[in-house]
């Protein structure tokens, strides 16, 4: 089975089997298109990942490998949240800071999947709360001045979900 | 293990680390109560949770009461570049008042808006405005009056081509109404065109008085009047070119006639017919020897009338509204330069001839369209019978009654397909077969109130015109919206608008 090796920007090298990398879009492009050959035996430089993070992310890719291609989903669909495989609800339960990073590694890597159910968790986070409770929970400070948040509260009423 | 959502963490990569993209990505998955709440949080929260992807899959819903000025004002001020507007107001009409706050709107979000919808009705001048305005409208779904039945339509395709039903003929422009109590002096020097009233109740030279100070500028004239008196002698020497004259707003939907009765401050119905004598008509045609378009409804139409058309040497078009009697128009001049005829048959005495003798009179026509407003009967016998006299027409609109009962009209189907030079065909509650329309030249074809049109045979529509450039399906009570969006894709060049009953 032929592998490749990847270099973190903490200068780690991890070798891995191409079909595990290629669940990265990023990597999958390096290699069929831009035409880096694996065999050279030379590392693809991940500039953005900590070795830490593309551990996690290769435990998540070697899980989800043989995962058939997700249906297209119509844009206008409400979208659930409720449907984050347990193994993925395992995996997620971790830190902020470890999920952020995988998120922003993901988006680097280009791994739609991993995204989509990082986005899920994150969002099952912020459901429910009010502005507050959401700031409280990602330690975000509120940055509008006073009177602010009543003129968009008082906007946003002009929108509504669209009935189909 | 660790439940996220409780630790707070002083760590160096936040949620405010993600780029703008994957925040968007999270707040996707929000219902809309969830993102206002999330839109609170920060600026940058605010931005993503009103992103333009967001904003493409939600509703602009604007207050329906016009006396909540400070929520309008909010609303107008709002810089959100939403696609679907949504006039949340109760079922109504759109009186002035809400239609010129309705102008506003449109203005501000016209650069965004495709999709237009509301519970109210409005006129089908109304929807054309719309239309005008929003020029990136792809969908709108409003009701329309104006007709026997308001019913809640439907436009779909993305056609810029207006839609406009029999009151087309009626169109009041807002900007023709030059005169009015708030008429600007400055610019009444340089009008082009002009609308006069003459109430009966008013001092009548007072708008003609208005009219002397117009200059030689002057090339279109809308008269509404109840008297058949017209002080002409003020469009001595001008160079007017287009004469309408009606003493009515009688067809014309009452929603207009209030905005034309509120621009002019007059009390509503003030207009009986006006009436034009055979005297009137020769003033008008020996003062105004210029012009192109003549519009006048007039019950004698007869030899002498038409001598004093025929000395309109420029004339194309002609409206004539009115009663038709044959005995008055045997033996008539022609009228060689008459290329558009338009009738409206309140009253004919027979129908045997008539066609045959109005093509006589106008033998160089190429666009006739007949209305026939109840109780005469626009019956497939006698669209077969203007077919025959009129093969060399390019265009052709035949406007039967809606008032007209189904027994009434014969079981046959108008043969089109006589008619070679045919480009354009207008039909309105008629009973229609595709097949016998004539293919070749066919290049604008609008069909309303045709009951006999099917599903099925929209489906030939792009097989039998290839060549089509419009199409218009309004009204049709068995063709489905479905059908229509079908179509869209088989008529790549063809713009296409139709208005389908959902429900009633």
């Amino acid at each position: 089975m032929s592998t490749i090796k990847l270099e973190t920007s903490d200068g780690v090298k991890f070798t891995v089997k191409t079909q595990v990398a290629k669940c990265s879009g990023t990597i999958r492009t390096m290699l069929e298109d831009i035409g880096i050959n694996p065999q050279d035996g030379e590392a693809i430089p991940l500039s953005n990942v900590h070795s830490t993070i593309l551990q996690k992310i290769l435990v998540w890719a070697e899980h989800h490998v043989d995962d058939p291609e997700p249906p297209r989903e119509d844009a206008d669909a409400a979208k659930r949240t409720d449907d984050i495989c347990s193994w993925d609800e395992d995996f997620l339960k971790v830190d902020q800071r470890t999920l952020f990073d995988v998120m922003l590694a993901a988006n680097y890597l280009d791994m739609k999947q991993l995204i989509a159910v990082c986005c899920k968790t994150v969002a099952n986070m912020i459901k429910g709360k009010t502005a507050d409770q959401i700031r409280r929970t990602f330690n975000i400070e509120n940055d509008f001045p006073p009177g602010e948040e009543d003129k968009i509260r008082l906007r946003n009423q002009f929108c509504e979900e669209r009935s189909r | 293990m660790v439940d996220p959502s409780l630790t707070t963490t002083m760590s160096s990569t936040t949620i405010n680390c993600l780029p703008p993209e994957v925040l968007e990505m999270v707040l996707d998955f929000l219902s809309c109560s969830d993102r206002k709440s999330a839109s609170l949080v920060s600026h940058r929260w605010l931005q993503a949770a009103f992103s333009s992807r967001f904003l493409a899959k939600v509703n602009l819903l604007v207050p329906s009461s016009r006396r909540n000025v400070d929520r309008i004002q909010l609303l107008l001020a709002s810089k959100r570049p939403y696609r679907n507007f949504f006039i949340s107001t109760e079922y109504g009409r759109c009186g002035p008042d809400d239609w010129r706050l309705l102008v506003q709107f449109l203005e501000r979000f016209a650069g965004s808006v495709t999709c237009f919808q509301s519970m109210v009705r409005f006129t089908p001048v109304q929807v054309k405005a719309i239309r005008e305005r929003l020029p990136g409208l792809k969908e709108i779904c409003v009701g329309v009056s104006g007709d026997v039945a308001c019913c809640q339509c439907s436009i779909v395709g993305g056609s810029r081509e207006a839609y406009l039903g029999v009151t087309d003929v009626f169109t009041l422009e807002r900007q023709l109404l030059g005169v009015g109590a708030d008429v600007d002096p400055e610019s009444l020097p340089n009008v082009v065109k002009l609308a006069l009233r003459i109430n009966v109740y008013s001092n009548t030279n007072y708008d003609f008085n208005v009219l002397g100070r117009v200059k030689d500028g002057l090339r279109e004239m809308y008269i509404y009047s109840k008297e058949s008196y017209i002080p002409m002698e003020y469009l001595k020497q001008r160079k007017v070119r287009v004469m309408l004259m009606s003493g009515s707003l009688e067809g014309i939907d009452e929603n207009i006639q209030m905005q034309f009765n509120e621009e002019l401050s007059v009390k509503r119905n003030a207009y009986p017919t006006l009436e034009v004598t055979l005297p009137l008509l020769q003033v008008i045609t020996s003062t105004c020897s210029r012009l192109t378009t003549l519009r006048i409804s007039t019950n004698w139409l007869s030899q002498q009338a038409v001598r004093y058309l025929d000395s309109l040497d420029q004339l194309e078009e002609l409206y004539v509204f009115g009663d038709f009697h044959k005995a008055l128009l045997s033996d008539c001049a022609p009228l060689p330069t008459v290329k558009t005829l338009i009738l409206r048959i309140e009253h004919i005495d027979t129908v045997d001839q008539f066609f045959e003798t109005i093509a006589k009179i106008t033998p160089n026509l190429s666009d006739l369209r007949v209305l026939l407003p109840p109780p005469c009967i626009l019956d497939n016998a006698m669209a077969e019978l203007i077919c025959r006299n009129f093969r060399m027409l390019r265009k052709l609109a035949l406007f039967g009654s809606m008032m007209a009962p189904v027994e009434s009209r014969c079981d046959t189907f108008v043969h089109f397909d006589q008619m070679p030079f045919l480009e354009e065909l207008i039909v309105r509650d008629m009973y229609l077969n595709m097949e016998r329309l004539m293919p070749g030249k066919l290049r604008i074809l609008r069909i309303n109130y045709c009951r006999s049109l099917r599903d099925e045979d929209l489906q030939l529509v792009p097989l039998i015109f290839p060549k089509l450039k419009v199409l218009e399906i309004g009204f049709c009570a068995n063709v489905t919206k479905p059908a229509v969006q079908a179509l869209i894709p088989k008529m790549p060049g063809c713009s296409l608008n139709a208005v389908i009953r959902i429900d009633g």
